[in-house]
């Protein structure tokens, strides 16, 4: 069975990182574990945080889904010894969690959580960001790639040749036109060949 | 006159030579270009500290290594800068202030550069920037290599603000307020690091490397604003020189394009691999990287000072040098490529493969 960590300082079940935790685990035989990450430690604080954490928890239940859920104060020590004891996990998914400057002093950050536990560790703003960063990916436009090589292919096969007989006349006669002679070829160079390559990572899938 | 025109002459053939010489230096100068634009892709800037030696390492005099070095940053600025702008990280006014000094800096470089090459030949150009490459390139690679340290032992340990502690010290005012970054910055301390910045971008083509920690460890500018920041300042510095290079006739437009076959190949890998691999990689392969590369123009020295007649070797020690040299260069810079590129395409597979699995019955 995969663990999904989720830690969050306000818990509603319309938040964006229990949704995502929500889809995430729907039909994939995952449970999730979820830290209530209290402001103070006050009782009073606590008996709300497990009332909050029991509604969502039966919510949960009615989808199928196991919930464990956990309330830690602004410590950093029994924060992170909290995480230790929920591991190992698939995923540390956070959504609003407001880390004190004493609990980022004790290591509890999401920089810090990023850096110690080996499995991934991200936020709920970043998979909205990669979500959005998705939806807008164009895909490869076939038609300005072959524009762009072909550019590329003139500069490469057809220009670069030439240089040596253009450094003699041009180029390298130390002179202001020559200086900005040699400016205009990299503009036009850098933006023709940097987006003929642009579509590699693509074509490598490492991006959509 | 005779004279200058003799000198042009040399400029515009050594190249030539280096490349009929052996044809495979020209794969070399793409591979340096390759190894540069990935770990430039990776590390946010920088790049130079592999590339500029590299070509000197090739047989390119060191004035001429700095200049086709100098302008492929322009170019490679340009295109990485709009994607910086478009996301809000630059901080417009302050990229201004630090650019009128960059540019006297900037100048400064060139004129003393320029001098070495004149006076003292290749081998002195060389000289000069090998020593300034050592001297200023080991004190970055060591505060860097600490600070990753640092945090890998207290992880999410932020930048050190000792020095941001010291300049509060020289507040001397006038004092400038920049929304963006959200500073305060002593015109005095903007005027000394713009010229500092602008003098080592044109003396070894490394801005970015004095840029971007100055503005966090001094004046306090967040991360991303200052990378954001120095990319858009790296595009001006570049293009200033560019022309004050190209000026005074010392950029072989082939090893920029060269460079650029390269580089702009793997900026991309670079880039995509800083979102998927963790930090701390990133700033360890950073140091290491630099202090090799140190290590490598330190072995090169003594191969300039021979030339100059200051010492003298026998044979199998130039040689010892020389391939000494090259090996930590080059070994150091395929290294660290391979693995920038093995941890990216590796965490890439793990991504899929957990979208794949969470992803398996999901609506």
């Amino acid at each position: 069975m995969k663990k999904i960590i989720l830690i969050d300082s306000i818990w509603d079940i319309r938040s964006p990182a229990l949704q995502y935790a929500l889809t995430a685990a729907k039909g994939t035989d995952t449970e999730i574990a979820g830290i209530f990450l209290a402001s103070d430690s006050d009782s009073k604080t606590f008996e709300d945080a497990e009332a909050t954490l029991e509604a969502i928890k039966q919510e949960f239940a009615a989808g199928g889904i196991t919930f464990s859920a956990y309330v830690t104060g602004p410590e950093p020590v029994a924060f992170i010894r909290r995480i230790d004891d929920l591991m190992p996990a698939s995923l540390v998914l956070i959504g609003e969690a407001n880390f004190t400057g004493e609990m980022k002093k004790g290591g509890a950050s999401i920089e810090a959580l990023k850096e110690k536990l080996t499995c991934p560790v991200t936020t709920a703003g970043s998979l909205a960001g990669a979500q959005a960063e998705k939806k807008a990916a164009k895909g490869i436009n076939w038609g300005k790639f072959i524009m762009y090589a072909i550019g590329s292919i003139f500069m490469y096969a057809i220009f670069y040749p030439n240089i040596k007989t253009l450094n003699g006349s041009l180029f390298m006669q130390g002179t202001v036109l020559g200086g900005l002679a040699i400016m205009a070829v990299v503009i036009v160079h850098a933006w023709v060949w940097g987006n003929t390559t642009y579509i590699l990572p693509k074509i490598f899938k490492l991006e959509d | 006159m005779h004279e200058v025109a003799a000198e042009a002459i040399d400029k515009i053939n050594v190249v030539t030579q280096i490349f009929d010489a052996n044809v495979w230096t020209m794969v070399g100068v793409v591979l340096l270009g390759f190894m540069g634009g990935t770990l430039s892709g990776f590390i946010g800037s920088g790049g130079a500290f592999l590339m500029t030696p590299g070509m000197m390492n090739l047989g390119v005099p060191g004035v001429m290594a700095v200049g086709a070095n100098i302008t492929h940053k322009f170019g490679k600025a340009m295109m990485g800068s709009k994607k910086h702008g478009e996301l809000g990280n630059v901080d417009k006014k302050l990229a201004v202030f630090l650019l009128v000094t960059a540019a006297v800096g900037i100048r400064a470089a060139v004129v003393v550069n320029g001098y070495f090459f004149e006076k003292l030949g290749k081998s002195g150009s060389s000289l000069y920037v090998s020593l300034f490459f050592v001297f200023t390139l080991s004190i970055i690679g060591y505060s860097l290599l600490k600070d990753a340290l640092k945090s890998r032992r207290e992880p999410g340990a932020g930048p050190s603000e000792k020095l941001l502690n010291l300049s509060r010290k020289f507040q001397f005012k006038p004092l400038i307020h920049f929304k963006v970054a959200n500073v305060h910055v002593s015109l005095v301390v903007l005027l000394v690091i713009g010229f500092c910045v602008g003098y080592m971008a044109g003396t070894i083509g490394v801005g970015g490397f004095i840029g971007v920690p100055a503005m966090i460890y001094v004046f306090g500018v967040p991360t991303v604003v200052a990378a954001g920041t120095e990319l858009f300042l790296a595009m001006f510095m570049g293009a200033w020189g560019a022309f004050n290079y190209g000026m005074q006739g010392y950029v072989d437009l082939r090893l920029v394009l060269l460079l650029y076959a390269g580089s702009l190949t793997g900026i991309y890998f670079g880039a995509i691999g800083t979102h998927l691999v963790k930090e701390l990689y990133i700033r360890l392969v950073t140091a290491v990287l630099i202090i090799l590369c140190v290590i490598s123009r330190i072995f090169a020295i003594p191969e300039y000072l021979q030339e100059l007649n200051i010492v003298e070797f026998s044979e199998g020690s130039s040689v010892m040098f020389e391939i000494g040299s090259k090996i930590f260069l080059f070994g150091s810079g395929i290294v660290a490529t391979f693995l920038i590129l093995f941890w990216t395409f590796q965490a890439k597979a793990k991504k899929r493969a957990s979208d794949l699995s969470f992803s398996h019955g999901s609506d």
